[in-house]
């Protein structure tokens, strides 16, 4: 008779019904949303020299940012993706959008760059054509990637409206990657395996690298880290929370942080709960003996 | 200069492209499979090779190209570039056909679940109507779509007010990030299920992982907010710490495990470059007598009781175990 309550003692602790388990995640991400509560943000060295490095770029040459997020990460993203364009515009710097991972990624990219604009009121500082371009998704396979990072206008011919490359203004003379050359950076944001593939092609240009990834993709990327290969780093929300931190823009990454903060928490008493479990059959065994 | 082709002259040069492209697809299909196999081997190893002797070729001086026997190596190279594109274009296309094919079976079967395969019709073409009505005049000419295929007012520029936007921005968007935000149900779910403490590998990994979870939120960074950042005890703030795991312990593995799986890369590079890949190019089926049909030979096997066993019971309901 003991040894069958302290069986189901173990069950009940370690075996919880699916639904509550789902509930409770709910509820713990759900309430702190609510609340609006607001939580202490440390701000790491990668999105400091993240920042830094937008902070130092030469305002006579463009930035490229290879948009490879879309709907599946874009809670991670996203946020990344509008501090950094609310940056840029800040700086007056003028970039170039281009998608090699989801065909999807281009209207994404749009959506988020014009909310940018609104955010920073800036219709007239920032028009289309002038200041910025989409240059619409190419399929990131290795020979496109090899004769893009060697020759821009002899892999991109055109932007998402038709129009060809030598007729928009912020693409004149545009050609090649590096520090001599017209594009000073290139910053991926990014949910898929495409940073490896931008380290790959365009290391040997010698162009600065900025990443903005998803949390569970950043600790592949901090080797490279490591070597100065990229000069900073986003790490999932939080890296866009810091961000926006840096720039003193609070938004929508800062926002999240409570939710993501009592989900964490969540995550780790269930997993403490599922091995209480453990612990509690070791011991009412060996109270048995 | 490059060739700018507009209204009727670009619609003859794309239909023309895809008879041509389709009579060479017609003729390799014919053809035994012995000698599709060898074309597609020729091909492979001639494009491969371009890239390897402009890499090897010594570049011009004055202009950094490489040039080989008089052929400029490097604008070849950006030819086969672009070509790549056209070859993903068709990939594309196979995704919608064999799509449009499963799917088409699913109704005309009327199989379990066959009206999921009618919504996919319905979204797939209004989803194809409204993109291509919306920028039909931008690439081929003709008139103005309407307001509601296309929303010129400055105003709404964010969100114009327009079937492709309802489409994109009011269904694909939300539908395809809550199909991912349900994920994160599953893995606390089966955190909580499988994470179990049995061995001493365990226990670090757990520990680990507690560590960089919480300093990846602001209510862990909160829990050691009163060691002094500028401190000599400093690294013990979790958001220091989580960060020296990550520099100093993840990346050497990251490193190896790269280099590990670089020098994998090449090997197999160099095994599909020189057909040498077992299988490849319908090799099985060369060497197949033609009496056994042109199929990869074995039928397929369906997986012993589905492919629903896994999961620690989460697809099948009620209390795990």
């Amino acid at each position: 008779m003991q040894a069958r309550s302290a069986t189901r003692l173990e069950q009940m602790i370690g075996r919880l019904d699916r639904r509550i388990v789902y509930l409770g995640l709910f509820l713990f991400t759900l309430v702190p949303l609510w609340s609006k509560l607001a939580l202490p943000l440390y701000v790491t060295d990668p999105p400091k020299l993240f920042h830094k490095t937008v902070e130092e770029l030469p305002q006579d040459k463009l930035v490229f940012i290879s948009s490879d997020w879309d709907a599946g990460s874009q809670a991670e993203n996203r946020p990344q993706f509008i501090a950094l364009i609310r940056h840029l515009i800040r700086r007056n710097l003028k970039f170039a959008i281009i998608c090699i991972a989801y065909p999807t990624s281009v209207q994404m990219a749009q959506t988020a760059i014009l909310e940018a604009i609104e955010l920073e009121n800036a219709k007239d500082r920032c028009v289309y054509g002038r200041d910025w371009v989409n240059l619409g998704y190419k399929p990131g396979e290795e020979p496109w990637l090899r004769t893009f990072a060697a020759s821009i206008p002899a892999a991109v011919k055109e932007d998402i409206e038709g129009t060809p490359l030598e007729q928009i203004p912020v693409m004149k003379g545009v050609r090649n990657f590096g520090p001599d050359a017209q594009v000073s950076t290139m910053v991926n944001v990014t949910g898929s395996i495409t940073a490896e593939k931008w380290y790959q092609f365009l290391t040997p240009t010698k162009v600065k690298m900025l990443i903005g990834a998803t949390a569970v993709m950043a600790p592949e990327q901090y080797p490279y880290l490591d070597s100065g290969q990229i000069s900073g780093l986003l790490t999932g929300m939080k890296g866009a929370a810091e961000y926006e931190k840096l720039l003193g823009a609070p938004a929508h990454g800062t926002a999240m942080m409570a939710g993501q903060s009592f989900a964490h928490l969540y995550i780790l008493l269930l997993i403490l709960l599922g091995n209480l479990s453990l612990v509690v059959g070791w011991w009412q065994r060996r109270r048995l003996r | 200069m490059p060739l700018q082709l507009t209204g009727a002259a670009f619609i003859t040069a794309l239909v023309l492209s895809l008879v041509v492209a389709g009579a060479i697809l017609a003729l390799l299909h014919q053809a035994p499979p012995q000698l599709r196999r060898w074309v597609i081997v020729v091909l492979t190893f001639l494009g491969g090779g371009i890239y390897v002797l402009e890499f090897f070729v010594p570049p011009t001086p004055s202009t950094g190209e490489a040039v080989f026997l008089k052929v400029n190596l490097t604008d070849t190279v950006s030819i086969v570039g672009q070509a790549t594109q056209i070859v993903a274009g068709f990939a594309f296309l196979l995704g919608v056909i064999n799509l449009s094919r499963i799917h088409g079976n699913n109704v005309r079967r009327r199989r379990v679940g066959w009206p999921n395969s009618v919504a996919f019709f319905a979204a797939f073409l209004l989803m194809v109507v409204a993109g291509f009505w919306r920028d039909w005049k931008v690439w081929f000419g003709g008139p103005a779509p309407p307001v509601w295929i296309k929303d010129p007012d400055p105003a709404h520029v964010a969100r114009p007010h327009d079937l492709y936007t309802l489409l994109f921005e009011g269904f694909y968007r939300n539908l395809e990030a809550t199909m991912f935000s349900i994920l994160a149900f599953y893995i606390v779910s089966a955190a909580y299920r499988a994470f179990r403490v049995r061995s001493v590998e365990a226990g670090i990994l757990m520990v680990v992982a507690l560590i960089l979870m919480m300093g990846q939120v602001p209510l862990g960074m909160a829990a050691t907010n009163g060691i002094d950042p500028h401190g000599s005890l400093a690294i013990l703030r979790i958001e220091n710490f989580s960060q020296y795991v990550l520099t100093a312990i993840n990346s050497p593995v990251q490193r190896a495990m790269g280099f590990g799986i670089g020098l994998g890369m090449l090997a197999m590079a160099l095994r599909i470059w020189l057909s040498l890949e077992r299988g490849t190019y319908f090799q099985e089926e060369a060497s197949v007598p033609s009496s056994a049909g042109s199929g990869s030979g074995e039928p397929f096997q369906p997986v012993e009781g589905g492919f629903d066993g896994g999961g620690g019971g989460e697809a099948g309901g009620g209390v795990g175990g």
